[in-house]
This record gives C-alpha cells, sequence and structure tokens, in this order.
C-alpha cells in the first residue's frame, strides 16, 4: 500500500490520482444526501426506510474515508478532470444501486443486475432489467426515477452549482459532462454561473411538469395521472431518461398526458443555454434562429412523417391515434428519452429501420439528451460539402459556420472524432453482443443486436426484440449486461474523456 | 442558339461540351469490347446479332456525341469528374444493350437489363436473374466481361492505350481507381496505368491456367474451360458474377481454394504487387501497413465465421474451414462469390452473417480492383482517432499521422475522413430508402436485409441477405428499388466524390 503510493507521488505518473480520488470522494459525500428523497417517501407510504438510511449512511461514510485517505488540493489540472469525470460516472451509479441490493429485490437481488439498473438511471438511458415494474415499492420506484433526474443535467455540473470547491477549473469538468461540443458556444456568464442556470431552469421544468400532469389527474382530463406518477414521470421526461412506473410506460396514460410529455421531451432536447435566455431573459430569437434547432425540429418531423407513413399503409391505427403514436415513439426515440405508448417492435420493417435512424440523431448539445446530437450532424454535413467544395477549387479556403460564427478547425476535429469513435463502439458493441448471446445461447437477432448496443450506446433505452418498449433486457446474459453498462457510460460521457484514459500519452509523466 | 450556348457557357464554369467529347470519344471504343461475345457466339453458333447491333450502336452513338461537341486538347480537373462519372453512366448503358436484344426473358424490362449491366461494370455481383444457366454462352460471358472490364477501370483502360487521354490523365485516373491517393507506379501517367493493366492482364491468365488445369487433369470436373475463363474474369475484378446458380459452389474444393487464393491477390495492393514482382522484394509486403492489417482481417474474419459455424455445428473439418474462408474473403474483398447460400445461416449463425456484414465495409486494398471503404482509409482513421486523443491532453503538440514512414499530408486526412464519413451517410440513406420503397409495394424486407443490401450495392460486394442471398436475387425488388441500388454502385464504384461533387453547387458555379 505504501509502495504503490509512494509511485503514485514519485511522479513516475503523470496524474495526480490523488487528488482526482479526493474530489471524487468530495462529490460522493453530498450524493449521499440524494437518499433522502426516496427515505421520506418510504416513510410517507409506510415502506422501508432503513435500505436508503444504509445507503445514505454507506455512500457518505465512503466519501468522508477517501476524502481524508487522499490529499486535498486547491483545484485539478484538465488532466486530472477527464478521471475525475469518468470515476465519478463510475462510483456515482454502484452507491445508487445500493437500495435495489438492501431492499431484497428479487429482480435486482445480483450486483451486475442492480448496477446496471443504475447506470441505466443516472445516464438516463431508460433500459430496464425489471420484468415487473410495477411490484416495485413505491419509495424504490421513485428513487429509480430519481437517479434519472440527477444525471440527467450532470452530477458534476450539479456539484459545480452548489460545491465551493468545485468553482476553480471547473470549466473542463463541466465540459466533459454536459452533452454535445458546447464549447462550440461561447459561455458568457462564469462556469458557475452557467451551471446555476441550467439547474435553474431544469428544476423549473421539472416542477412545471409536475405541476401540469397532477393538474390532469384533478381535473380527471387523465385518470391513471396522480401526484406520485405525475412527479416520477416529470423527473424520467426531463432528464430524458424514460424510466416508467408503469410496466406499459406511457401508453398507461390518456392521449392528454402522451401529447404533453411530446411536448416536454422537445424542450429537454433544446439546448438549454439558449432554453434560459428564451424563458428567462425572452430571448426568443436565441432558439428561432438557431441552426441546430432547426434541424432538430425539422428531424423529429422527418422521423415522426415516416413512422406515421408506416402505421397508416400498416392500417393499424388512424387520425388522432396514428398521429400521436408515430409522433410520441419518434420524438421519444430521436431525444433518446425512451419512453413509448405503443410496442413498436410489431410494427413493420420501416419502422424499426427508422427508429433505429432516429436513435443516432439524438437530441441538441447542451440538453439532456444523449446520442449523437443533432449539432454533431449538421457540423458533419458541413464538413463533408467544405470537403467537396475543395475538391473542385484546391485553392479555397471554406470556413464552417454555425449560426454565423466561424468553428474553428480544432473544433470540426473534436466533431469528427466523436462520430467515428461512436461508430466504432457502436459496431464493436453490437458484435459483442451477438459473440456472447451465441455463448450462452440467448435469441438474439443480428438487427436486435445492433439495437440494443445502439439503444444503450445512445441512451435511449428500449431497442427491438425482447428488449423492446415494454420487454426488458433481463434475457441477456450477465458479460451482455455489462457490455450494455459500459455502452451507457460511455455514451454519457461521449466517448472521448473515456477513451483518453486509454491512451499511454495520457499517463505519462 | 449559339447565343444562348454562349450565355450558358459563362454560367456554368465546367466546360460540358468537352467533357463530352471526351466521353464520346471512351464510347467509342467500348465498342471493340463486343468483338469477344461476338467471337464466343460464332464458336457456340448462338445468335451474333445482338453483339453486333449493340456494337454498331455504341460506336455510332460514341461518334456521334463526338461529332457533335468541341473537343479539347485536354480537360482539366473539374471536367474530369463529369468525364468520368458520365463514362460509367454511358458504359452500363451500352453494356445492358445484348441483353434487350438478345430478347433474354429475365432481362426483358431496361431496368433489369440496365441494373445488371451497372452491377457488372461496376463488379458488384448483384443479379436480377432467377436462372442464371439459362442464359446463351456468348450473353453469359458478356456479364462475366463486363466486370473484367470494369474492374480495373475503363479509363485506366483507356490511359494505357489511348493517345489522346495522356495528358491530364492522372486525375481521371486517381478518381476511377480505388484508394485516397494513388502512388506513383512509374514516371508518366500512361505508363502506371498501362502496368497496372499488365499486371491484371497477367494474373487472369494465370488464373484460366490454373483453373483450367483442375478441369483437365480431373481434379474438378464440374470445371471446363468456359467457366475458367468466365470465372476468372469474374475473380480477378472482385467482381462475383459466376456462370452457376450456385456461385462457386458448384464447383470442387481444389477450385474453391483456388479461387479464395486470386480473390485474396486481386484485393491486394496491385502497385505494391508490381514492385515486389519486379524488384523481387517479398519483404515490401510483409512491411506495408495496409497489406498486414488486409492480412489480419482476413484472418480475423474467417476465424470468427468458422468459430460460429464450428459452434452451431453447422459444418465440420475442412468444409468448415473452407466454407469460412471463402465467404470471409469473398466478402471482405468484395467479390460477392458464395460456397455455400450463407443466408441460410441468418436464422442459425447470425453471429457469423453479422461478421460477413461487417466484412462488406473493410474492402481490399488501395490499387486493388475491390470497392468499399478500402482497408488504408481504416488505418488512417485510426490513426487520425489516436493523435486526437494525444492532442486532447496535448492541444500544442504537433503530430504527424505517418503511414509506411512517410508522412500523409492533411488535406488526404481530410479527404479520408470526408470520404468514411459520406459514405455511411449514403449506406444509410440508402437502406432507409430501400426499406420505405419495399413498404410501399409490399415486398417484405426486413430492416438488417435493407442494411445488407445498401452495404452490399455501395460496396460493391454483390449479395445481400434474405431473397436477395447469394443464391437468391435481386429480382423482387422494385423498379424504384433496382434504381436506387443502380445509383449506389455507380457511386461506390467511382469512390463517392466523382459524383457527389456534381450535385454541389461550387461545382457548378463559374
Amino acid at each position: 500500500m505504501e509502495g504503490v503510493a509512494r509511485v503514485l507521488r514519485s511522479g513516475a505518473l503523470g496524474v495526480d490520482v490523488g487528488s482526482a480520488l479526493n474530489l471524487v470522494a468530495a462529490v460522493l459525500k453530498y450524493l449521499a444526501a440524494a437518499f433522502l428523497l426516496p427515505a421520506a417517501v418510504a416513510v410517507g407510504y409506510r415502506e422501508p426506510v432503513w435500505p436508503f438510511l444504509a445507503a445514505g449512511a454507506v455512500t457518505a461514510a465512503t466519501g468522508l474515508l477517501v476524502e481524508r485517505g487522499t490529499q486535498d488540493k486547491e483545484r485539478v489540472g484538465p488532466r486530472e478532470g477527464f478521471l475525475v469525470v469518468a470515476l465519478i460516472w463510475l462510483a456515482v451509479p454502484a452507491f445508487g444501486a445500493l437500495p435495489y441490493l438492501f431492499a431484497d429485490e428479487p429482480q435486482l437481488a445480483r450486483p451486475v443486475d442492480a448496477y446496471f439498473e443504475a447506470m441505466s438511471g443516472f445516464t438516463a438511458t431508460g433500459a430496464t432489467l425489471l420484468t415487473d415494474i410495477e411490484s416495485l415499492d413505491r419509495s424504490l420506484a421513485l428513487w429509480r426515477q430519481f437517479t434519472q433526474w440527477l444525471g440527467g443535467m450532470g452530477i458534476v455540473v450539479l456539484a459545480v452549482a452548489v460545491l465551493p470547491r468545485l468553482r476553480v477549473g471547473g470549466r473542463q469538468l463541466f465540459q466533459s459532462e454536459l452533452a454535445g461540443p458546447t464549447e462550440l458556444e461561447r459561455l458568457t456568464a462564469t462556469i458557475r454561473e452557467t451551471a446555476r442556470r441550467l439547474w435553474v431552469l431544469y428544476v423549473g421544468l421539472t416542477l412545471v411538469a409536475i405541476a401540469v400532469l397532477t393538474a390532469y389527474g384533478w381535473t380527471g382530463a387523465d385518470d391513471a395521472m396522480g401526484l406520485y406518477d405525475a412527479t416520477a414521470h416529470a423527473f424520467s421526461t426531463l432528464a430524458i431518461g424514460g424510466f416508467s412506473t408503469r410496466e406499459d410506460s406511457m401508453a398507461a396514460f390518456a392521449p392528454v398526458t402522451q401529447w404533453t410529455i411530446v411536448v416536454f421531451l422537445l424542450l429537454a432536447g433544446i439546448n438549454f443555454l439558449r432554453l434560459y435566455l428564451v424563458l428567462v431573459r425572452g430571448k426568443v430569437r436565441a432558439v428561432a434562429r438557431d441552426d441546430e434547432f432547426r434541424l432538430y425540429l425539422a428531424f423529429a418531423a422527418a422521423g415522426s412523417a415516416l413512422l406515421l407513413v408506416e402505421l397508416l399503409a400498416g392500417d393499424s391505427s388512424h387520425g388522432e391515434e396514428a398521429v400521436r403514436e408515430a409522433v410520441f415513439q419518434a420524438v421519444s426515440i430521436m431525444t433518446t428519452a425512451g419512453f413509448a405508448t405503443a410496442d413498436y417492435t410489431a410494427w413493420s420493417p420501416l419502422a424499426g429501420l427508422t427508429l433505429l435512424v432516429l436513435m443516432f440523431l439524438g437530441a441538441s448539445a447542451g440538453s439532456t439528451g444523449g446520442s449523437i446530437k443533432v449539432v454533431r450532424h449538421l457540423l458533419m454535413f458541413r464538413i463533408i460539402r467544405r470537403e467537396l467544395e475543395q475538391t473542385v477549387h484546391r485553392e479555397a479556403v471554406v470556413p464552417v459556420r454555425l449560426n454565423t460564427t466561424v468553428v474553428e478547425d480544432r473544433a470540426l476535429r473534436g466533431v469528427v472524432t466523436f462520430i467515428v469513435l461512436y461508430i466504432g463502439l457502436f459496431a464493436l458493441g453490437a458484435l459483442g453482443l451477438l459473440v456472447d448471446a451465441k455463448r450462452v445461447a440467448v435469441e438474439v437477432g443480428a438487427f436486435e443486436a445492433l439495437g440494443a448496443a445502439a439503444a444503450c450506446l445512445g441512451n435511449v433505452g428500449p431497442a427491438f426484440g425482447f428488449a423492446g418498449p415494454f420487454g426488458s433486457y433481463e434475457p441477456f446474459s450477465d458479460l451482455s449486461t455489462g457490455v450494455l453498462t459500459g455502452l451507457m457510460w460511455l455514451g454519457r460521457l461521449e466517448i472521448i474523456p473515456v477513451a483518453v484514459l486509454l491512451t499511454r500519452g495520457y499517463w505519462r509523466a | 442558339m449559339s447565343a444562348a450556348a454562349d450565355r450558358l457557357r459563362r454560367l456554368v464554369g465546367v466546360d460540358v461540351g468537352a467533357a463530352l467529347n471526351l466521353v464520346g470519344a471512351l464510347v467509342r471504343y467500348l465498342s471493340l469490347a463486343f468483338l469477344l461475345p461476338i467471337g464466343v457466339a460464332l464458336w457456340y453458333s448462338e445468335p451474333v446479332a445482338p453483339f453486333l447491333l449493340a456494337g454498331g450502336i455504341v460506336a455510332a452513338a460514341g461518334l456521334g456525341l463526338e461529332h457533335v461537341t468541341q473537343g479539347k486538347e485536354r480537360v482539366g480537373p473539374r471536367e474530369g469528374f463529369l468525364v468520368v462519372a458520365l463514362t460509367w453512366l454511358f458504359a452500363a448503358a451500352a453494356g445492358a444493350l445484348p441483353y434487350l436484344f438478345a430478347d433474354e426473358p429475365q432481362l426483358g424490362g431496361p431496368v433489369n437489363a440496365y441494373f445488371e449491366s451497372m452491377s457488372g461494370f461496376t463488379t458488384t455481383g448483384a443479379s436480377v436473374l432467377t436462372d442464371i444457366e439459362a442464359l446463351d454462352r456468348s450473353l453469359l460471358l458478356w456479364r462475366q466481361f463486363t466486370q473484367w472490364l470494369g474492374g480495373m477501370g475503363i479509363i485506366v483502360l483507356a490511359l494505357a492505350v489511348l493517345p489522346r487521354l495522356r495528358v491530364g490523365g492522372r486525375q481521371l485516373m486517381e478518381s476511377e481507381l480505388p484508394g485516397p491517393e494513388l502512388e506513383p507506379l512509374a514516371a508518366s501517367i500512361r505508363e502506371t496505368a498501362r502496368r497496372l493493366w499488365t499486371v491484371y492482364v497477367a494474373l487472369t491468365a494465370l488464373e484460366i491456367v490454373v483453373l483450367s488445369l483442375l478441369a483437365w487433369t480431373g481434379a474438378d470436373e464440374s470445371m471446363s474451360f468456359f467457366d475458367a475463363v468466365a470465372h476468372a474474369f469474374t475473380t480477378m475484378p472482385t467482381g462475383g458474377f459466376s456462370t452457376q446458380g450456385e456461385s462457386i459452389g458448384a464447383f470442387g474444393p481444389a477450385t474453391q481454394w483456388t479461387v479464395v487464393a486470386f480473390m485474396a491477390l486481386a484485393g491486394s495492393n496491385f502497385v505494391l504487387m508490381y514492385r515486389t514482382l519486379v524488384r523481387r522484394t517479398p519483404r515490401a509486403y510483409a512491411r506495408d501497413e495496409e497489406f498486414r492489417l488486409y492480412g489480419a482481417l482476413l484472418v480475423l474474419g474467417s476465424a470468427i465465421v468458422l468459430v460460429e459455424l464450428l459452434h452451431v455445428g453447422l459444418e465440420s473439418g475442412e468444409e468448415a474451414v473452407r466454407h469460412a474462408v471463402f465467404q470471409a474473403t469473398s466478402l471482405m474483398t468484395t467479390t460477392g462469390y458464395a460456397s455455400v447460400d450463407f443466408n441460410e445461416w441468418t436464422a442459425v449463425a447470425p453471429l457469423a452473417v453479422m461478421v460477413l456484414v461487417a466484412l462488406m465495409f473493410v474492402g481490399g486494398s488501395a490499387a486493388s480492383t475491390a470497392g468499399s471503404i478500402k482497408v488504408v482509409r481504416h488505418v488512417l482513421i485510426g490513426k487520425i482517432l489516436r493523435r486526437e486523443l494525444d492532442q486532447t491532453l496535448h492541444p500544442e503538440v504537433v503530430q504527424p499521422v505517418r503511414l509506411n514512414r512517410r508522412t500523409v499530408d492533411e488535406r488526404t486526412l481530410r479527404a479520408v475522413i470526408g470520404f468514411v464519413l459520406l459514405y455511411v451517410g449514403i449506406f444509410v440513406l440508402g437502406a432507409i430508402l430501400l426499406v420505405v420503397e419495399a413498404t410501399r409495394v409490399g415486398v417484405t424486407v426486413t430492416p438488417f436485409e435493407a442494411i445488407a443490401a445498401s452495404a452490399t450495392t455501395l460496396g460493391n460486394v454483390g449479395p445481400a441477405l434474405g431473397f436477395a442471398g447469394p443464391i437468391g436475387s435481386f429480382e423482387p425488388f422494385s423498379d424504384l428499388s433496382k434504381g436506387i441500388m443502380i445509383a449506389l454502385m455507380w457511386i461506390g464504384r467511382l469512390e463517392l466524390v466523382p459524383v457527389v461533387v456534381l450535385f454541389t453547387r461550387a461545382y457548378w458555379r463559374a
């Protein structure tokens, strides 16, 4: 132990692992407070409270111990930042899984399964191993929803907003967790101010969603809705997570609720930095004139239209119902939420392929959605167009612009790197799933493997086949579950912070 | 008339007339290609008229086009794209004529005939025929011969033999030859083209000899001289057309192994091959980074398929090894032969099929006759990614990307990335269009089959899955779907850029 510490301190490593761990522990310590919400719910519904109290205690104790055992530093450098973010996102789900284990929930009794469920929660994926969601205690079900809400806007972003210590040097940490290449946006405020704005908006929208949904229940517009369900689904909607307390996901609720969820999903998929300007400062043009926002809406419309064509051709639903089903599924999958109002696995091949492609679009940068994100598609398109123009005019210098601002080459290269890594990981993941499915003799088709890999890497949630929207990932083997857990983690952190850790250059002094 | 033409010329930055003139010249010479099937038809006493008629029309069309347009000493790089793109459209049209004239019922419609011809020239190997063996021998051989002509490139051939194309040919040649960047094989572009074609012809001749020997010695009773020639014509260009409904599965193991060897050769870099043969430096192969990865991927792909086949108990022993290696090599080099109907593996061995579809995106080496993304681009992408990750930490460090110890310039790297992104984009778009169209007309195509069909045509591989599997046919697809796939084959063969660039405004602007 001493020897290891000496090596670490001696400078053979270029990374200050000690202070990175110290920071991780500090964040973990505060995570313990999150268990108060489900504990209160448990008290309210007279369900066992101790799983949450115990989980909170273990989390706080671990955080405190590790923090004491490692050296504190005023600020961590950019190098340590990658390690901090990667570790936080590994550790938080680990502690978030404790209530599942302590509550003796038979469906999540094994650590691998509990970890999968927690990772799916915090990364706002929405893939589940549960086969009978409604048999869960209400407090446990709400904890599941709450993990999505915590992870949606980002744990580090939250920490930056409320913890004084993270104020300095937070920018880089912040950006490796925020969705999309947000460095493209010039952040006018300080990093802490930005983090606060993001969370204020996030909390505000969540409260509005709770109020609206609850109102439906009280006015009788949706008999299935109550305060509990309203809260639970507002949590997973604004986080673009996709967990539900119902076995039938959103199909359990009335059309008006489903339309409302569509609206909130679309809102949550907008760049929050821009949405803040619109909602708080009244600058509508910040969004309306945004290149990314326009393409985002166009993608959503195109996806809905394709699904609608498919539904009308298939003659299974008509009129408002067909429109609602098409729009809901397209928006839910594209923004990477993963709610469902219909079992799309029963739809035709056109729907299957359309949904698979939508999984790769994602929402906007700076939103709570996952996957590749619309702005990257936009930039990719412009990069290709520039390449073609330069094929014709060899000498021409053609800048790539976003909202009239020239995007610098570094950022463009980052976009390309991300996309190529994303596609590569997706293909590897799908192959891995097939290999393992073969090994343990689980029936997984090639398309289903592609779907599961895309759904987890893109933090979407449901895939195809048995892992469809009303199904469960339960039939997958432990190894496959592990692979999928890894994909969710990589996808949530947008790959690069993790990939960097795997290079030799990172660790060298 | 001439005033309008003048105004148009001032508005359009491309000399369309000169480009068409060159296309006319190329098409005119293409008519000579019909002499081969004419000879075969005479030999087997089959109707000669379709080929004579086709040859006549093609020659007349070429001459006519040349006559009405103004020739120029040389075309610029801009016109080059147009020349290449149009030449391939015309060549496929010319190649379709015999199918129409021969009154072959399976290729009766113009769309079917054009599909078959485009699949031929682009060395794809996708076929709308449901009963291949019903074709006349001369027509069958023409089908094989179109692949051979298209394999090393129509324009590369023209550069080698036509005096007029000598100048300004490099750019024309680069847009037709696979790979990101042509390594100069000789001082002049004409000499390079000649050497490439020499290697190509020599290897084809060698394969004809080897396959014929297998037939004469009785090692493979189902092989004949005709089949030896026919299959050498489609192995070397990594084409994949066969005279047999069962593809190479109709022949014995000896033939199958021989074909594997020639496919692997055809998918390797011809420039490297020429240098090795002339300078007798076999170590150049071992040192070449692209060749190493090419070999490694062939072995890896075969191994995974083999393990899967053994695991599910589909095959065993030498047969399992042969089928695994054959299918992996055939699909990775974008040939598209099959020694067994691997479509039947879909249900029982999805992993094997998935690996085969993944191999379709690998392709052969640069400067080979193979299609798809190509191994060298994968090598470079890997190096670019590694550099990006290194630079995430050290933004100031300038690291060049090297290939075989030579620095690759940034332009080429950007072009590689542009190509790969565009390739994936077109592939996805193709798959979606195919499914949409299939839904419209009520043909059952699963998403995975659509993915395979798009990948196989864009990568110039050949067989897909489902009804369009290796011993199946693309016939059930609607005309519009076939049109989409014709476009994919065309775009894929020309490596996207020469075609896609024509659809940008910058290209046409003065």
